[in-house]
């Protein structure tokens, strides 16, 4: 395929669309391309819009690629759409979905253990603005459920994608305690392998 | 009452007992031999009460003289607390940097999705018996006129109708209630056909499903 033609279609594919366009959805549209070729040519147009200056941008967020407008031009786009903008999120908020994006899967018990007070509000509203979801539930007494993070929280914050994040073991790795565990980690390994075969809702 | 004399305090014994109590002056350097020798003791009463302090501040000096134990060591569960304080800190780190990626991102603006609503999946609800008569009516007054003049004399059933709509559901997944309408021969089987429709609803065997977008109701069978 002419690749002129092909990065047409794909700067298309990313126009229409509102969410960001993964990489293997636009395989789907062009077959006779491999991802390393699609990478490229995103590659390409970044270059493109870069180097003709334009208002918008493409950007890697949310493991995915989305066309957006340059941060100079906001105060221009708030006027138009002065109700679209949404409140931040609070210090609470910020703080549990820090502990939820860098060490789910985990239980509202295990975000209280390390908040040191109820987490009940501040995930509900989390949820209600979809940046965390249900994973699944523990194998412990009570079965509680796991909360993680959405790709709704990735484009939220602008990230790629988690690895952006400090992990729990990186985070355990500063601290310099391997044998660290919370008092109800010890099964996590076990959750880990039954999270990636399903979601046990 | 009676005063204690020293070379470091002079005043009521008790009262250097809660200084001392409270770290306000270093028992060590109180000499007891000092307290002893220049007290003078007028009665049994004084004498007892003498005794007892005396002991008091003996034990104190004598706490405060023995070489301090050592450092006590660190129980499991002060590690894990310190490592989740630790860690909570990090989570506050990383919860800061999760702001001001916020703050960054309040000015890049994706494409918005509320406009799109009308490209969106289609959505469906369960037909009303008002959508239903308000579909029927269109199709009868889409009817030839002169369709109204035919008598027809076979007897239609409404259990033919409900075979004919099961036969059909059989091979295919949904119908349009508009078409399975207009595909009746005449006014009567128009008529036969909706009150098979509204038989079958109520009998629980297919469902109608009313697309909000653009009025069109479909037939499928309930699973």
């Amino acid at each position: 395929m002419d690749l002129l033609f092909a990065k047409s279609i794909i700067e298309c594919l990313l126009f229409v669309s509102d969410t960001p366009v993964e990489v293997k959805s636009i395989k789907q549209v062009l077959e006779e391309l491999d991802e390393r070729e699609i990478r490229k040519i995103l590659t390409e147009l970044q270059m493109d819009y870069e180097t003709q200056g334009r208002p918008l941008c493409i950007t890697e967020v949310a493991e995915g690629f989305s066309i957006v407008t340059r941060e100079q031009y906001a105060p221009f786009i708030k006027k138009l759409f002065k109700a679209k903008v949404t409140h931040r999120l609070s210090k609470a908020a910020l703080e549990t979905l820090a502990i939820v994006a860098c060490k789910q899967p985990l239980t509202k018990l295990e975000i209280e253990s390390l908040r040191g007070v109820s987490a009940d509000g501040v995930l509900d509203t989390l949820y209600e603005r979809k940046l965390i979801r249900i994973v699944g539930r523990k194998e412990v007494i009570g079965r509680p459920l796991l909360y993680g993070t959405t790709k709704d929280f990735l484009q939220y914050f602008g990230l790629k994608d988690l690895t952006e994040l400090p992990k729990l073991e990186e985070v355990n790795q500063i601290l310099g305690s391997q044998t660290w565990q919370t008092k109800n980690g010890r099964n996590e390994e076990k959750i880990k392998e039954q999270n990636s075969q399903a979601p046990l809702l | 009452m009676y005063n204690v004399v020293s070379k470091t305090y002079e005043g009521p014994f008790d009262i250097l007992l809660d200084f001392a109590k409270d770290d306000e002056i270093d028992v060590a350097g109180i000499a007891v031999l000092d307290i002893v020798e220049n007290s003078v003791i007028r009665n049994v009463d004084e004498g007892s009460e003498f005794i007892v302090d005396a002991a008091n501040l003996l034990y104190m000096k004598s706490v405060a003289l023995l070489p301090k134990e050592e450092e006590k060591v660190e129980t499991q569960e002060e590690v894990d607390a310190q490592k989740l304080l630790e860690l909570y800190n990090k989570m506050k780190e990383v919860a800061g940097d999760l702001e001001r990626k916020e703050l960054r991102q309040k000015d890049v603006f994706y494409r918005d999705a509320d406009r799109r609503t009308d490209f969106a999946e289609e959505e469906f609800k369960e037909a009303t018996l008002y959508d239903l008569l308000l579909a029927f009516k269109s199709v009868l007054a889409y009817l030839p006129k002169e369709e109204i003049l035919n008598i027809s004399r076979e007897g239609i059933t409404v259990r033919q109708k409900i075979n004919e709509l099961i036969d059909y559901l059989e091979v295919n997944t949904q119908i349009a209630f508009i078409q399975f309408l207009k595909d009746q021969k005449t006014r009567e089987h128009i008529i036969t056909a909706f009150l098979a429709i509204l038989e079958m609803i109520k009998l629980g065997l297919i469902l109608c499903r009313h697309n909000v977008a653009n009025n069109d109701i479909f037939i499928t069978r309930k699973a």
